[in-house]
């Protein structure tokens, strides 16, 4: 009965302490890279796909006429992406973390693709996914 | 009898494992100067990569064509002044428009090649005006994409330009046995525009110790091309004029490079991960003014200690090094460039030295607002001024 309390005690805290990780990204990013305060969600790319698959979600991205986030991509050069097609007409500001903080300081994986950042949680998607994180933008 | 033979057998035998024994080469680090520091400043779209770039020198002084991967243009730089003094524009729409942009040659004062996706090579002048273009087809396998950058550019001739595919389209479902079937050079007749394979193919038993990538680096001699495969330490020695292979080449150096061989089909994250274990050679270059090459191998890379993704890592690797032959193919020298310092991809020659670009991605001091150059000099080459 103890055991089981005490167990019960740990994921409650593990949980607290998971929460509250996610939700310290969220703040740090929004501060370090002047999010606007109009965006609910920051979607980080670490653009380790292929090219191809990076260039069919920007279409996605585009096509879903999104309006109340901010997209975060880590790459030292932003001119390669201002100048895409489809990010160039977004309604969404388009920042970036060209010293490639985010994975220096280990706030990221190396190897993750897609990050969503809200003030309650972070979810990790593939780059081919975009259904499920359509599902979670707007 | 046997007496008298046996000190002769002795001595035979003692020749020819003299014969076999490889002799090893003493690795020389040589030392080099920068001349000359070039900086260009690009505009808010130009980026740093460049698909291709070519130096014109004459007695007015010294020009770099660029064509960057964005926007589709090609820049005209007077590199005396550092600036701009020329654009052409291109579009995948209207009556000049091009696919997407793979690579360029200035064939003369009055005409341009481009080669694009797909596969076609297209006529412009320096207004911008498309004159013609040519489909690049074979009849031995499909042509994917060509290309003509700094490791293949396109080659000019008298009035036939000669083009690079240094790959089997149909890697993994070719047979073994058939890896020497594919022709690899194709001769533009300029005239009349007609296209012909040459008979380059990969040596013989190419695959058989396991599938290697065909695809090899370029550069013209003058009296013959020699192609270097970015997987196997061979250079073969080509006449467009012979249409045939004069030699075929070991290149030794201090180390031993190797390479993976496959039997089996091989792709994602582990074969990657694998091959990042080995070098891979990424450019041969030939400097008439030196009668030397210059041949850039990228040095194995350990994705555990870069935070770069590991395929961004496996095709812009950290470190290399430049080896130096002599007409050859004898073992000069080296040098090492470290922490991505400058760029194996798009190094090329002039009178001056060798122009080695030095503002790459992910160097600490990479900056997306210039092009930058060092000309390097290697101590012990003759240098005109």
């Amino acid at each position: 009965m103890k055991t089981n309390a005490m167990a019960l005690l740990c994921m409650i805290l593990f949980l607290m302490v998971g929460c509250r990780q996610e939700s310290n990204d969220y703040h740090l990013i929004h501060a370090q890279f002047d999010v606007p305060e109009s965006a609910d969600w920051v979607l980080v790319i670490n653009p380790s796909a292929c090219k191809g698959c990076l260039d069919i979600l920007f279409s996605q991205i585009y096509e879903a006429n999104l309006s109340r986030g901010a997209l975060l991509i880590i790459s030292p050069s932003s001119k390669t992406y201002l100048s895409n097609p489809h990010l160039s007409q977004l309604d969404i500001p388009i920042l970036f973390d060209t010293k490639r903080f985010l994975i220096a300081d280990g706030l990221f994986d190396v190897s993750d693709e897609l990050i969503l950042l809200k003030s309650d949680k972070s979810q990790k998607f593939s780059t081919d996914d975009w259904t499920s994180l359509q599902e979670n933008l707007d | 009898m046997i007496k008298k033979i046996s000190p002769l057998f002795f001595f035979i035998c003692f020749g020819l494992a003299c014969n076999d024994k490889e002799v090893s080469i003493v690795e020389i680090i040589l030392p080099f100067e920068v001349v000359e520091k070039i900086q260009i400043d690009l505009d808010s779209v130009t980026t740093t990569k460049n698909i291709r770039t070519h130096l014109i020198e004459s007695d007015s002084g010294r020009i770099l064509v660029t064509m960057p991967m964005n926007p589709m243009v090609m820049n005209f730089y007077n590199l005396e002044t550092g600036k701009k003094f020329k654009s052409i524009n291109f579009s995948n729409d209207g009556l000049n428009r091009v696919g997407s942009l793979d690579g360029f040659e200035v064939y003369n004062s009055d005409t341009i090649l481009i080669t694009s996706y797909p596969p076609m090579i297209s006529i412009f002048d320096f207004e911008g005006n498309k004159l013609n273009q040519v489909k690049i087809e074979a009849e031995d396998q499909y042509i994917q994409a060509i290309m003509s950058n700094n490791t293949i550019p396109i080659i000019r001739g008298n009035g036939k330009i000669w083009g690079a595919y240094p790959f089997i389209t149909r890697f993994w479902e070719t047979p073994m046995k058939d890896a020497s079937n594919f022709n690899h050079i194709y001769e533009i007749d300029l005239k009349n525009l007609s296209v012909n394979w040459l008979g380059l193919n990969l040596p013989d038993g190419f695959w058989a110790k396991g599938k290697i990538s065909p695809r090899f680096s370029w550069t013209n001699r003058g009296d013959s091309l020699i192609t270097l495969f970015d997987e196997d330490p061979r250079v073969q020695v080509f006449s467009v004029r012979g249409n045939r292979i004069l030699d075929i080449i070991d290149l030794k150096t201090p180390e031993e490079i190797d390479f993976i061989r496959y039997f089996d089909k091989s792709t994602g994250y582990d074969a990657v991960r694998k091959e990042l274990d080995k070098g891979v050679f990424r450019s041969i270059q030939y400097d008439r003014y030196r009668k030397i090459y210059y041949v850039f191998y990228d040095m194995p890379a350990n994705p555990e200690l870069y935070s770069i993704p590991i395929y961004e890592l496996y095709v812009s690797r950290p470190n290399f090094k430049l080896f130096l032959f002599d007409q050859d193919f004898k073992y000069i020298g080296e040098s090492v460039f470290k922490d991505y310092a400058a760029d194996p991809y798009r190094a090329f020659v002039g009178k001056k030295g060798l122009y080695v670009p030095v503002n790459r991605e992910y160097n600490e001091n990479y900056n997306e607002d210039f092009l930058m150059y060092d000309i390097i000099r290697f101590e012990g080459l003759n240098y005109e001024d």
